[in-house]
Order: C-alpha cells, then structure tokens, then sequence
C-alpha cells in the first residue's frame, strides 16, 4: 500500500465516520390551506434585518408557498434597489428623497431604537453614559482617547457606518446636528459591525439596540445632567433621541403579496415578538408620538 | 541541472559560503511559501471539513423546498460517486484481479453508488442540505451548491460555443486584416479587466438597464464573458497542437476546411478544449464581485432548488462573504469554515480534473 | 503572429467549397463567434466609458486623480486616498509575494529536485485557483488580529484595529504569489537547455548558473508575471474589501484603515442611484482602473512578444 493511498484511506475513513448530532426540528406547518404564493424581495436597511427575518419566518410558516428573500446593503441600497425595480420591497431607516418619494409608497412599521455601543473591556470600564457634546467630539475627532472620558488610557477606535446607511444619517442628524465627521473606517452592515466591536478593543460605533449583546457595552445619554437609558419608556416619552421611523417602500401600490406581508409586518399578532428583539416598538403605540420631522 | 557537477564547482574556491547561504536562503524561501499555502489549506479543511464531509446519523428532515429530493438524489450521486472512485482507484488489492474482474467490480460499484444516492441522501453532510439561516446558527449550503452548479452550467453553455467558434475562426479562417488584430487586442482586453468591472458592466446592462433585477443568469452571462480569453486562448493552442499532418491529410484526401476542422481537429484538440471549460468553471466556483453586483446575496426559498436561471441567488463564494459581511448569524465562524472547505475541495477537482484532461 | 496562424489557405479553395454547403455555413458561424467577442468587448467598454467619462468631465481629471477627500454624500470626488490605497497594497504585495515567489520559482526549476518542483507546481496551481474570498476570511480571522499586535508593538496606540494597507498587502501577496510563481517557472523552464549546458561547462555551479544565466535569460517572463500579478492585486475587490478597514482617507501608516479603487467601488455603487454624480464618479474611477490595467497587460506583452524576436 504506497502512501498516497493511505492518505486516501484516512480520508475516506473520515468521511465515513458519522456526524450523530440530531437533525434540526421540522416545522410544523398549519392545516388550512394558504392561497398566497409568490416570492417577495427586500433589501435595504441592516438595522431592520432582525425585524424583517422574525416577520419573514412567520409569514412562511403561515403560507408555505410563499417566499420572502432578505437582504442588508443599507437604507440607501434599499431606496435605489426598489426604485429600480431590483426588489420589491425597499427598507430604510430614513425617508425617501424627495425626487424618489412621489415614485414610492411608503409604509411604516415600527419605531426603530438605536444606541452607542462599545466593545466590553479595560478600556471603557467604568462608562456607562456619555452627554451628545461628548458624542460629537468623539465622532467630530476632537475627543480621541478614553481617558478624556474617564476610562483607560486607550485610544478610542471610532468606528462609522458606511455612507449608504440610514444608521449614519439618522446618527449625523440627532447626534451630530450637521456636524462633520471625522474621516474613519466604516462598516456598511449591522452584522460585520458587531463583529468587529467585538474584536477591537476601545472600539464605539453605534447601531440597532436589537444588536445589543454580552460582549458589548451598551451607552446610554447624559441629557441635561441626567442619565437616559435606551428604555421602552424613554423611548415613548420622547426622552432618547436615537430613533427613527422605520420604513418599507414598494415602487407604486404593492402587489397583493407584498401587501399581505405589508399587513402582518403591522399586524397585532407581530406587536408582541416585535418588541421582545429589543430594538423596536411597535408604531400604534407611537401612533401620537411625533417622532419623525 | 543534474549534470555531473564540475570539479571546479564543487571545489574549494572564493565564494563558496556566501553560495552556500544563497543556497540556504532560497531553499527556505521556496519550503517558507509552499509550507505557507499547505497550512492554510489544511487548516481550512481542518476547521470546517468535518462539517462538509462527515455523513449524519439521523437523518435531515426535508424543508419542503420543491426540487429538493432531486437535489439531494443528485448530490448523493456525486458525493457517493467520488467516494466509490476513490475507494476502487486506491484499493491496493485491485492491481491482482484481471480486466474482465475490474470491470465487474466497476459496474457493482456504481450500482452501489446509484442505490446509496437514493437510499442515504437524507444522511448526506447535513451543511450541504440545509438553507442557510440569516438570523440563527445552524445553517447550510444547500441551495448555495446549486445555485454554484447552475451558474457554472449557464456561462458554460455561453462561453463554449463562443470561445471554440473563436478560436477556430482564429485559427483556421482569419486573415491579417484590422478586424484581426482588433479582436486580439479585445481578447487582450478582456483578459486584462478586474473582475468588478465585469460586475460593474453586468451590474449596468441587466439591474440598471434592463430592470430585469439579481439574476442567476445575468451572473453567469457576466461570467462567461469573463471566461471567455481563457477559453479562446487555450482552445487555440490545444488546435495548434494538433499534429499538421493529421489536418494535411484530411485535406489532401478532399476533405474541406469545415469537415477537417469537425472530424479531425476538434476530435484531437477536444481533451484541451474540455481542459480550458473545467478551468473555467474552477473560476466560476471563485469568483464573488461581479456575482454580488449581477446575482445577488440572496436564496430564494420556493425557487431554491428550481431549474429557471432568473431566479436571484448567491453561490458559495458569494456566500462565504455575506456570511461574514452582512448576515447577521452567530455562527458564521463555523459556517465560513465550512464553505471555505467545500470551496477549496471543489477547485481541487476541476483543477485535478483540468490536469489530467490536459495530460490525456 | 497572426499571419502563421491562417493555416490553410481558404480562399484557394474553390471546388471544395462549391460542393459542399456546410463550410460557408461553418465559416459563417465561427466568424461569427468571433466578431460576437468583439462586440461585447466593445460593449464592456463602450458602456463603461459612456458614464465614465460624463464622470469625468464633470468632476474634471485633476479632480479625481489628486484631490485628496473622496466624500460623494459632500459631493466631494478627489479620488487620491482611492489611487493611493490600490498602488500601496498592489506594490507591497508585489513585494511580499512576488519577489519570494519568483526566487521559489527559480530554485524549484533549476536547483530543486524533479518530485519537490512538480508537487510545488502543483501545490501552486491549486492556490492559484482558490477563491480569493476564502484568502479573505482567512486574513480576516488570522492577519487582522496578528496585524493589530504587530501595529501596537510599532505605533503603540495608533494601531489599535488592525486593519490596513499591511493586512492588505500581505493578503494579496498570498493571492498573486501563486500566479506569479507558475508563470515565472513557465518562464524559466522555457530558456534554452544549451545556456545552463554552457555555463555548467565553464565550470559555474547550478546556482551560479540559475542566478547570472538562466535568470537574465528569462527577465522578460520574470516582469511579465510581476506585471500581471500587479494587476491583479490592483483589480481584487471582496477580499480586500474584508480587511481594509473601509476609510475614505489617506493612511497615516500602514496599519491605518485606508480604502482601495476597487473596494470602495462595491461599497458605493449599491447605494448610488444610477443617473447621479455620484453614480457616474464610481464609473469614472472604474475607467481609470480600466485605462490603467489594460495599459499595464499592453506592455507586458509587447515586452514578451519583444523576447520572441
């Protein structure tokens, strides 16, 4: 037996030895029979990804004819893809342009709740709150290191969303108030983001609080000397700033599928799951509330 | 270079320690890089081949995708077949057994891999059955594998015909002219783009123009024109290799141009052409930018396993990025790994598959 | 070239081709085929060069070549940090995974023994066609955090994420290394048997012969490969889209998040609509990597054609 073919016997040997973990649960699909089938496409915002994969998978489970794809990109992505006709639903965190907004029909569907998060280590030990003025000059780079904030000293790794991102717009418009930002590295999805807040040390960025995580430090507002925690109550009395409408477009009237999915994304069967992701609130409850300008 | 070396060569003379250290230098240098490239290799097989390779105990459940215990049966077919070809071909004992033997023991092989492909499929490597999951862990490859397939299939039915058909014109047509030396500089050309602008071109003709949205087949169609110098270079050569007395004969019996080129050129060339067709796919297996840009990231789940080539979806390449990009899945560590290993184990059999048709 | 390749004389054949139907039916598709090539060829550049220059000409070539801030959503498209980011990683590159793959390549083809260059060929060939992706996740899991150690160690705090031109370089010197040593072994190998023969009998050693014979002999394949090995650094986009960090700026030093031509490219054109500046600059930086690698695969074979004379 020469030893190429030993090598060979190894492998298959190896590929003959049995996985024996258990198979993934079948779901249970209902009785009744659906009458919706088709597939429906969406891109767009990454911060609405968690929100529209839990809507996704009990739509499906709902009407196992039917297929709704998902894709991030970003708030911009989704307003181009839908206004060209890539996709059929366009999600953003941000309203459409104005060229675009009479092509669009718009269709909102939750609050959306974003927060500052930074990677759990040394280096912000201790900051749990930090004021807007101290946001800006973070993102604005005149604040660079944690120890001017009361932490380690360490720099601080500013992280940016991606200029396609609806999260960005959202961030420069409450946050920084028409300030520029300092020129940093970006990330263009909510995903990638989390990983690489998790890999870098006195990293900050800021994103859904659906992303909030063990290994990431969630940081709330100091408003006026006191501390504003990304609460559902703060949300609703209108203390936490970081919020925004979030959107779903289609290229004129939606088709009856997108439409059917459009009314479960609003439905009250949703309202509850909805708000356990943590970064969303159900836009009835908000109906009063003016949150968007 | 094995040459019996000169007694003044291996002589005492100036210089010999610092020849000595060039030696040394440049052996680490080539053991460095080669030593470089198996560890990653293997360690990628390491990491996520277990997963890719290893057959489950319980059986995978069906998603209820259409199409999908064809798939699975096509799957079995390969899996099962590459195993029971690399269990006749290494097994020491079958030099001993006559022709007439071999080939008994080759058809109840394949027998045997025909009834495991129908019996076993729902026990194959559980990564290469299921959807893939964006939000949770435990997601597969399944449909990523025949969107792969589809999209190799697709810009090799464009690239062949084309690449050949210019090839033998090049050959066996063209004449010094403008036109000439124009497509060689387009076949430079082409050669030449980074692969993005492809996508970017893709990206332009079939979402931006054409409104047709994420294609299967606007990918490949980008593809194929990717994969078109390599087809058309190495066609070429493979017919410039073709023996001059072969063709001469033919003509000289009164064979026209068209019936040499049908019954003796391209029945001779033919191992080359396929060789340039299974490198070419090993490319489509790779690439991600102008995927991305033309097929999209996306599995659709009622057309996951469909034949229609309009469907939007993402290969294993494009995968592999998304998960690590975009996807939102907590174990894309392992899921990364995985597809990273069924990726190289695939280029490792079309390129194995490329050499041995080139040497044939 | 072109004129040896004609080999049989069609149009002195006239009794053959009146008698039968299929050759000018044969000759008609295969000539077909071929103008097909040209056709898309001219429509890859003809599309491409359309919105790439009404980019241009709207922003104005000093514009985009040297201005130094690459904002679109400011409107603002000095494409600098972008040129600057491609020919910096390409070049680091060259010099990471080209140089040792062309010394790897004349010691397994002149001085190694015939088992050790043909596994190494071979070896090669495989990590010449492994998707440039899996190179990618591989930098992104293993070089990021080792370049984030190696950057404290040099710029103490100014390295905190690892990301960067040096991540990047060495992940496409990974990538080009293989390519660059198949072609350059092809080169080697193909230099006549009577140097060596010579220089061996003159009484060189194989290395003296390798390195002052066969080397200089086969120079025009060796820059050949490290041309085309260049290019391909300067066009590879996802992979290094992982592990560059993504920021619009020039890099203080090489652990420093930068941005590339063709990663910042796939980053933007999604979110661009079609029809506005800022759609059309990205064209126009696609043209220039277009003009610029074209430019460099020209030469490299006017430069290898150059050898055969």
């Amino acid at each position: 037996m020469s030893p190429r073919s030993g090598v060979w016997a190894v492998w298959a040997l190896v590929a003959i030895a049995c996985d024996r973990s258990p198979p993934p649960p079948v779901v249970e699909l209902p009785f009744e029979a659906s009458t919706l089938s088709g597939t429906v496409r969406a891109s767009g915002s990454s911060a609405l990804q968690p929100l529209l994969n839990l809507a996704k998978e009990r739509f499906e489970r709902l009407h196992p004819e039917v297929n709704i794809e998902i894709a991030g990109g970003g708030s911009k992505k989704g307003l181009v893809d839908v206004a060209s006709g890539a996709v059929d639903l366009g999600s953003s965190d941000i309203p459409a342009p104005p060229d675009l907004a009479q092509r669009l029909h718009d269709h909102p569907v939750a609050i959306l709740v974003y927060a500052p998060m930074a990677h759990r280590g040394p280096a912000t030990e201790g900051i749990s709150a930090l004021s807007l003025e101290q946001l800006q000059a973070i993102y604005g780079g005149q604040i660079t290191r944690w120890s001017e904030l009361g932490g380690a000293d360490r720099p601080i790794v500013v992280i940016n969303r991606g200029a396609g991102s609806g999260t960005r717009q959202v961030f420069a418009d409450r946050v920084m108030d028409g300030r520029p930002f300092v020129e940093t590295q970006t990330e263009d999805n909510s995903g990638a983001l989390v990983a690489k807040l998790i890999r870098t040390p006195g990293a900050i960025s800021y994103l859904s609080l659906a992303f909030e995580a063990e290994a990431l430090q969630t940081i709330s507002l100091r408003i006026d000397g006191q501390v504003v925690s990304p609460t559902p109550r703060a949300v609703r009395d209108g203390q936490w700033p970081l919020t925004a409408v979030a959107h779903v477009y289609t290229l004129g009237e939606p088709s009856p599928l997108a439409a059917a999915f459009l009314a479960f994304l609003r439905s009250a069967e949703l309202e509850a799951p909805i708000a356990a992701l943590g970064g969303f609130l159900p836009l009835r409850e908000q109906a009063q509330a003016e949150l968007s300008p | 270079m094995k040459a019996a070396a000169h007694p003044l060569a291996r002589g005492q003379r100036p210089g010999l320690g610092q020849e000595r250290a060039w030696h040394i230098f440049l052996w680490a240098n080539t053991f460095g890089l080669g030593a470089l490239f198996v560890v990653a290799i293997a360690s990628l097989l390491w990491k996520g081949g277990a997963k890719a390779t290893f057959l489950t105990w319980y059986p995978t459940p069906l998603s209820g995708a259409p199409g999908e215990q064809g798939m699975r049966v096509l799957l079995g077919l390969c899996f099962y077949g590459v195993l029971g070809w690399g269990v006749f071909r290494l097994w020491p004992g079958r030099a001993r057994l006559s022709a007439g033997r071999q080939r008994h023991l080759q058809l109840a092989l394949i027998a045997l891999v025909v009834m495991a492909a129908l019996a076993f499929n729902d026990h194959l490597p559980r990564f290469l059955l299921l959807m893939p999951k964006e939000g949770s862990a435990g997601g597969g490859v399944g449909p990523m594998l025949w969107n792969t397939v589809t999209a190799a299939v697709v810009s090799g039915l464009v690239t062949l015909p084309i690449g050949v058909g210019a090839a033998l014109y090049l050959r066996y047509y063209a004449r010094p002219s403008p036109i000439l030396s124009a497509l060689r500089v387009a076949l430079d050309t082409l050669a030449s783009l980074p692969s993005i602008v492809y996508g970017l071109f893709g990206f332009l003709i079939f979402v931006v123009q054409l409104r047709a949205g994420y294609s299967i087949l606007a990918g490949a169609l980008v593809l194929g024109l990717l994969n078109l110098p390599l087809v058309v270079s190495v066609s070429e050569e493979s017919l410039a290799s073709v023996p001059r007395a072969l063709e001469e004969a033919s003509l000289a019996l009164g064979a026209t141009t068209a019936q040499t080129i049908f019954r003796v050129s391209l029945p001779v060339a033919w191992n080359g052409i396929l060789s340039a067709l299974v490198l070419s796919t090993g490319r489509v297996f790779a690439e991600s930018a102008p995927l991305i840009m033309t097929a999209g990231t996306t599995v659709s789940r009622v057309q996951a396993y469909a034949w229609d080539p309009s469907r939007g979806g993402a290969t294993l390449a494009v995968h592999l990025w998304y998960v690590n990009n975009v996807g939102l899945s907590p174990d894309r560590a392992e899921v990364s790994a995985a597809t990273a290993a069924v990726l190289v184990m695939l280029i490792a059999l079309t390129n194995t598959l490329a050499e041995r048709l080139r040497r044939r | 070239m072109s004129a040896e390749v004609s080999l049989l004389p069609v149009s002195s054949d006239p009794p053959h081709r009146r008698r039968s139907f299929g050759e000018p039916l044969a000759r008609l598709v295969f000539t077909f085929a071929a103008l097909l090539v040209l056709l898309s060829t001219l429509m890859v550049l003809g599309f491409l060069a359309q919105r790439g220059l009404i980019g241009l000409w709207a922003i104005g070539p000093a514009e985009l070549l040297l201005g130094a801030d690459w904002r679109p959503e400011l409107g603002r498209f000095g494409g600098r940090p972008l040129l600057f980011g491609t020919a910096v990683s390409a070049a680091l590159a060259l010099l990471l995974g080209g140089a040792p793959a062309v010394l790897a390549a004349i010691y397994s083809v002149e001085l190694a023994p015939a088992p050790a260059r043909r596994a190494m060929e071979r070896l090669m060939a495989l990590a010449a066609a492994v998707p440039s992706v899996v190179y990618g996740w591989l930098a992104l899991v293993h070089l990021v955090p080792a370049a984030a150690q190696v950057g404290g160690v040099l710029y103490g705090d100014g390295a905190p994420g690892g990301e960067g031109l040096a991540v990047s370089g060495v992940l496409l010197g990974l990538m080009i290394g293989p390519t660059v040593f198949l072609l350059s072994a092809s080169a080697f190998a193909k230099v006549p048997k009577d140097l060596r023969e010579a220089s061996l009998a003159l009484g060189a050693s194989p290395l003296h012969g390798a390195l002052y014979v066969v080397f200089p002999a086969a120079w025009r394949g060796v820059v050949g490969a490290l041309l085309l090995g260049f290019a391909r650094a300067a066009g590879e986009t996802m992979a290094v889209q992982m592990v560059i960090g993504g920021a619009r700026q020039l890099p203080l030093h090489l652990f420093t998040p930068t941005t590339t031509i063709a990663t910042q490219l796939v980053a933007d054109m999604q979110n661009a609509r079609p029809g506005t500046l800022a759609s059309d600059a990205l064209y126009a930086m696609a043209l220039v990597l277009l003009v610029f690698s074209a430019l460099l695969v020209v030469f490299t074979r006017r430069l290898l054609l150059g050898g055969q004379k």
